[in-house]
């Protein structure tokens, strides 16, 4: 069934591209060499990539592996720091960055690798820490009560089949073409205006809502909406 | 499960943009609903390519970046050795937020001083800072009719416990409904009865014949 349904979409893709390209309206990665910087990473790359941040985060998980620890730290470092100051974050970037690698060390053993890529993992960490500094930002505007550490004591164990998972991730987020991914990545993971991702991605304001609309409307469709 | 969130609060959710409010509501369908974990590990992995794919924007000397880590690491040991854990870490709340999302869960419901507002009808509001929303807790007895009400701006519902009807459908345990200022409706509570979390962006507004007093009651 699921089959079906797949190569089905698919052959309507890849009609709709042909179709497409003479209109200019993109359903599908068209190579636009003016953006070639923007283009996504080769797949297999990053594949290779991925692969090797996974047995360096099992290195760490399991021998507490300095070494691997540090390779992670130096690849990830600069780019996480980025990431809170393109958000603004430009006095606690630095800090936020340091308490993201103690619990990437100290909750090594929770990242589960048939669950998700290691830069996944470790972008939860930092989504979340970004979560509380603005939370905390709040309660101490509005009042002076201190924030409560919970006391979770069981490890829980995540261990689920989800290598087919992985699989439908890919399948499902592919069907975004490479502006989609841009747009989204733009203004809900990194936070921008719609006016700044327009500008970053050469594209106008209105553009750039479209997009977030057709990529809403592709991921509905292929996550199985209400 | 038939009603979840749409997938625009699921991205909002997964890159850390929710409300307050609707994140705790979003944490805890999630604790509770496989399809959503899904969906959510999928948009998660989303920003890990945006991480990945990210370009530095500060200058720093590769030697820095050394002692930084050396520094780090002499952090790191100095910490307790016990191992880490937390339930609710994969959910996108706030650490401050758990305690609650923790006693809903669990469904520690006695512990909330409910305050009743009708026969068959309790209220607790929730205190959570969010500028956006107000958040409540209602709890039905079996069979309670809710009284009409529409809403002025958006009503999210959690069903927590039990379940509830109205002229539209059933809502169950985990659910997560959606309903604007066009439904006026009048649900009904399951047969054992319903505790349901509901975030509203602006008060409701009762209709019925018990309309202005549930009102009154409302501004309270």
């Amino acid at each position: 069934m699921i089959h079906v349904n797949n190569w089905k979409q698919t052959t309507e893709t890849t009609m709709q591209a042909n179709r497409q390209n003479q209109s200019n309206l993109v359903y599908w990665p068209v190579l636009n060499p003016k953006r070639r910087n923007v283009t996504m990473v080769n797949n297999q790359d990053s594949e290779a990539a991925a692969l090797n941040w996974r047995q360096h985060m099992c290195a760490v998980s399991e021998n507490r592996d300095r070494a691997a620890f540090q390779a992670l730290y130096l690849h990830f470092c600069p780019k996480i720091k980025s990431f809170y100051l393109n958000q603004g974050m430009t006095a606690m970037a630095e800090e936020l960055t340091h308490e993201v690698f103690i619990k990437v060390w100290q909750k090594a053993a929770s990242y589960n690798p048939e669950k998700a890529n290691v830069s996944t993992w470790i972008f939860t960490i930092v989504r979340n820490l970004r979560i509380d500094y603005l939370r905390r930002k709040r309660l101490t505007e509005v009042s002076d009560e201190d924030t409560v550490e919970p006391g979770e004591e069981d490890t829980l164990d995540l261990d689920i089949e989800l290598s087919r998972n992985k699989k439908k991730i890919h399948q499902v987020l592919n069907q975004l073409n490479e502006e989609q991914r841009h747009v989204l990545q733009k203004v809900y993971f990194e936070d921008k205006s719609h006016q700044l991702a327009a500008a970053e991605l050469e594209m106008t304001p209105g553009v750039v809502k479209s997009r977030i609309r057709s990529a809403l409307k592709v991921l509905r469709s292929q996550m199985g909406g209400e | 499960m038939k009603y979840h969130p749409d997938i625009e609060i699921l991205l909002k959710y997964s890159s850390g943009q929710l409300e307050p409010s609707l994140a705790v509501a979003i944490g805890l369908h999630q604790q509770n609903c496989e399809e959503c974990q899904q969906r959510i590990s999928e948009l998660e992995s989303v920003g890990g390519e945006t991480l990945e794919t990210i370009h530095k924007v500060f200058k720093t000397q590769d030697s820095n970046v050394v002692d930084d880590f050396d520094k780090l690491f002499s952090d790191i040991e100095a910490l307790p050795q016990d191992s880490y854990s937390g339930e609710y870490d994969n959910l996108a709340i706030a650490q401050s937020d758990i305690p609650l999302v923790d006693q809903l869960y669990n469904r520690r419901f006695e512990e909330i001083a409910w305050q009743r507002v009708a026969p068959k009808i309790w209220r607790a509001s929730i205190a959570m800072n969010d500028p956006g929303y107000e958040v409540e807790l209602l709890k039905f007895s079996a069979n309670a009719k809710i009284p009409k009400h529409t809403h002025k701006g958006n009503e999210f519902t959690l069903v927590l416990q039990g379940d509830f009807s109205d002229h539209q459908d059933r809502y169950v345990e985990g659910e997560f409904i959606v309903q604007d200022q066009s439904n006026e409706h009048q649900p009904i509570a399951g047969k054992n009865g319903c505790i349901c979390m509901a975030i509203t962006n602006a008060p409701l507004k009762f209709t019925g014949t018990f309309g202005p007093i549930l009102n009154w009651f409302n501004r309270q």
